[in-house]
């Protein structure tokens, strides 16, 4: 990949510009010119990524991978945050998101897959989100170090509808749920203590359970793909209640999850 | 890779979507959402542009974006 063309200092004096509004001067690269720079190096991991050899782990599973520029307003919310944090330390101008329905144990052999395509140590590039959540947010994010800085999240399909829920009720109530502020109103701290419940309680049961689910049928194929037919009982007894468990979750979940979205959406057309 | 750009109206969820395909174009998407960007007056309106073999697969990946109602494209 082709090294950054603008050095620190220039990059620092660009952030200023962009955190406090200020008119562009000429003493750092235009911002039009910075961000394509990271929208192409975002694409193209994105196409990296996308292209690597996924059904040996996937199996026949669809994934999805997209990619994007950080949007000017989240840019700067982030300078105005942490004004200490220059433009090339912050670490998801180039972002690239890859979900799939998969297991515990698969998000994070995904993980190690991309950190090796890449040769970068897991140890200190991956932010494990799924036992240690942020305001309920469970995911794992890989903090690429290439030519920039590009942020990776890798998340289950449960993570990510849970994710983009929240989102949805940070435009409703405000962004500042993200960083784990409260709205002042009753009713609308209970909504969000309960959604933040449904990610670190529900769904991370649920994908304990799917986890397992995952690991038991990995071991009866074995058994049966080595010609042994005496199935242990206790094994298919487990498969069939965890099966049934999860099914009835994800039947709760869904019904949460609606009721949530027509709140959201009651709020919204009083405010449209 | 082809672009998209979401012009995003946060309180009420609505949105306009712009596709531009082809092998260039999450860079035209970009033009258009700094374009975009400059003529804006209502901060309520977020502009996104995202890269994507698809729409569908945006819909699932950035799905906030898809609750509300579809406005006609200026």
């Amino acid at each position: 990949m082709e090294a950054c063309p603008w050095g620190t200092n220039e990059l620092k004096r660009l952030s200023v510009h962009i955190r406090d509004s200020t008119p562009p001067g000429t003493n750092h690269p235009s911002y039009a010119d910075v961000m394509g720079w990271y929208n192409d190096l975002a694409a193209r991991v994105q196409q990296e990524i996308a292209g690597l050899n996924w059904p040996p782990l996937l199996l026949d599973r669809p994934f999805e991978v997209s990619s994007r520029a950080k949007t000017i307003d989240t840019l700067r919310q982030k300078l105005l945050r942490d004004p200490s944090t220059p433009l090339p330390s912050v670490q998801d101008i180039a972002g690239v998101r890859f979900e799939a329905e998969m297991s515990l144990d698969e998000q994070d052999a995904v993980v190690t897959a991309i950190c090796g395509m890449y040769n970068q140590d897991p140890s200190t590039v991956v932010r494990d989100m799924r036992t240690v959540d942020h305001s309920g947010y469970r995911a794992v994010h890989i903090w690429l170090r290439l030519p920039a800085r590009v942020e990776v999240q890798v998340r289950t399909h449960l993570q990510g509808l849970w994710a983009n829920t929240y989102e949805a009720a940070a435009d409703v109530f405000g962004r500042g749920i993200r960083y784990n502020e409260l709205p002042d109103d009753p009713e609308e701290r209970t909504t969000i203590a309960r959604l933040r419940e449904l990610s670190t309680n529900s769904i991370a049961s649920m994908e304990r359970d799917r986890n397992e689910i995952s690991t038991i049928d990995l071991t009866l194929g074995d058994l049966v793909r080595n010609g042994i037919t005496d199935i242990p009982e206790e094994d298919v007894r487990r498969l069939d209640e965890l099966r049934a468990r999860y099914k009835g979750n994800e039947e709760r979940l869904q019904t949460a999850l609606v009721q949530l979205r027509e709140f959201f959406s009651t709020l919204r057309d009083e405010k449209r | 890779m082809p672009g998209f750009v979401i012009e995003y109206h946060r309180p009420s969820g609505d949105r306009r979507v712009y596709n531009f395909p082809g092998v260039t174009g999450h860079r035209d998407a970009l033009r258009y959402r700094l374009e975009l960007e400059d003529q804006r007056v209502d901060e309520d309106w977020e502009i996104a542009s995202l890269n994507s073999d698809s729409l569908e697969t945006l819909k699932k990946t950035h799905a906030r974006y898809f609750v509300g109602r579809e406005l006609q494209s200026a």
